[in-house]
């Protein structure tokens, strides 16, 4: 530090301000490009996941409709193909969804395995 | 002082963007995780510190290559380039030091000493950590031979500091496969524009050194022959 001490503390002091806006700037931005940190560690369920396929659930929401505003199932124009069976009449109440499967909590991650799967790339 | 003020330039536009994206980022996000207060913050303080130590290597190529090729003759004084380059030649093992040794109390991580001193030695990207810790002991080799010169002579110096290209690369390849900041426009440009700087200044050593080579030949040319009066 004898020769140009001046530049050197400049170097010095540079390098930490660099490093505080690092620090302050990578948490907002989040693992590998996600807009929040929380982006990536709950990630959605995936649609397999789900026990009843989507065509099911939007005749039993198109059913539901029908029998909540009292229209009789046959007046109503079917969107269905013609190959498709005739409605069945509405029931009292449809028959409870069974909800998506929540995504798997964050376990503690197991040595090694963990840093692969929860950092990114 | 003129040195001076050219090394703060591109530090200070350097800072302000980072700051000015950081507003944005806050902006945007609204609740952003907290560096200090996250569980990632020993990841968070790696990988700043790796982008720091990354940027302090950079300048240290980048001030030897203009010892050697001159290519900041005019701009900044000679002593002060060398002096720097010497300086932050070793202010850089503290800086890669740091960034190694402060993920040892990441509890994700959860690495080891050995893991982190040791090549091939973690389980997590096995080759470009290793790349990393080769780079940090090349780091200690060349800027030891600095003080010894004496010792090594200066062929021996002068092999060591070649060495120092492929600790670069080897340093960019680290940041860029071991880094969880490489899919990010921002750490993108800054690998990018890095290395385009130091493959410039490396031609430019070259095309300088040739050059010097050829003036010295026909300095030399016309002694060694015999002179058309001399005839």
């Amino acid at each position: 530090m004898t020769k140009f001490p001046r530049s050197k503390t400049a170097t010095l002091l540079a390098s930490a301000l660099l490093f505080v806006a690092l620090w302050a700037v990578i948490p907002a931005i989040g693992w590998s490009g996600a807009s929040t940190e929380g982006a990536v560690e709950a990630p959605a369920a995936p649609a397999a996941a789900s026990p009843v396929p989507q065509t099911i659930i939007q005749r039993i929401h198109v059913v539901r409709r029908i029998h909540e505003a009292g229209v009789p199932v046959a007046s109503v124009p079917s969107s269905q193909p013609d190959t498709a069976p005739a409605p069945v009449p509405a029931p009292a109440a449809p028959p409870p969804q069974p909800a998506p499967q929540p995504a798997p909590a964050p376990a503690p991650c197991p040595k090694k395995i963990s840093v692969a799967c929860s950092r990114g790339s | 002082m003129k040195g001076w003020s050219l090394l703060l330039w591109p530090l200070g536009i350097a800072l302000g963007g980072l700051v000015a994206f950081n507003v944005s980022a806050q902006v945007s996000a609204p609740e952003p995780p907290s560096g200090m207060s996250s569980v990632h913050m020993w990841w968070y303080l790696g990988r700043a510190g790796g982008f720091v130590a990354y940027g302090l290597l950079f300048a240290s190529v980048a001030l030897g290559l203009a010892v050697s090729s001159r290519v900041f003759d005019g701009m900044l004084a000679r002593p002060w380039v060398f002096e720097m380059h010497q300086f932050l030649s070793l202010f850089v093992l503290l800086a890669m030091l740091f960034h190694a040794l402060v993920l040892l109390p990441d509890p994700y991580a959860q690495f080891t000493p050995e893991e982190l001193l040791v090549p091939f030695a973690s389980p997590y990207r096995p080759v470009p950590l290793a790349v990393g810790i080769i780079v940090l002991y090349g780091s200690i080799v060349v800027s030891a031979s600095f003080y010894l010169k004496g010792l090594i002579g200066q062929r021996g110096w002068r092999v060591l500091h070649y060495g120092s290209f492929a600790l670069f690369v080897g340093a960019m390849i680290h940041g860029i496969l071991a880094g969880t900041d490489s899919g990010e426009q921002w750490a993108q440009l800054t690998y990018l524009s890095s290395g385009l700087a130091v493959l410039f200044l490396s031609l430019f050593r070259i095309l300088a050194s040739r050059r010097v080579s050829q003036g010295e030949k026909r300095a030399q040319a016309p002694t060694a022959e015999p002179t058309p009066a001399g005839r």
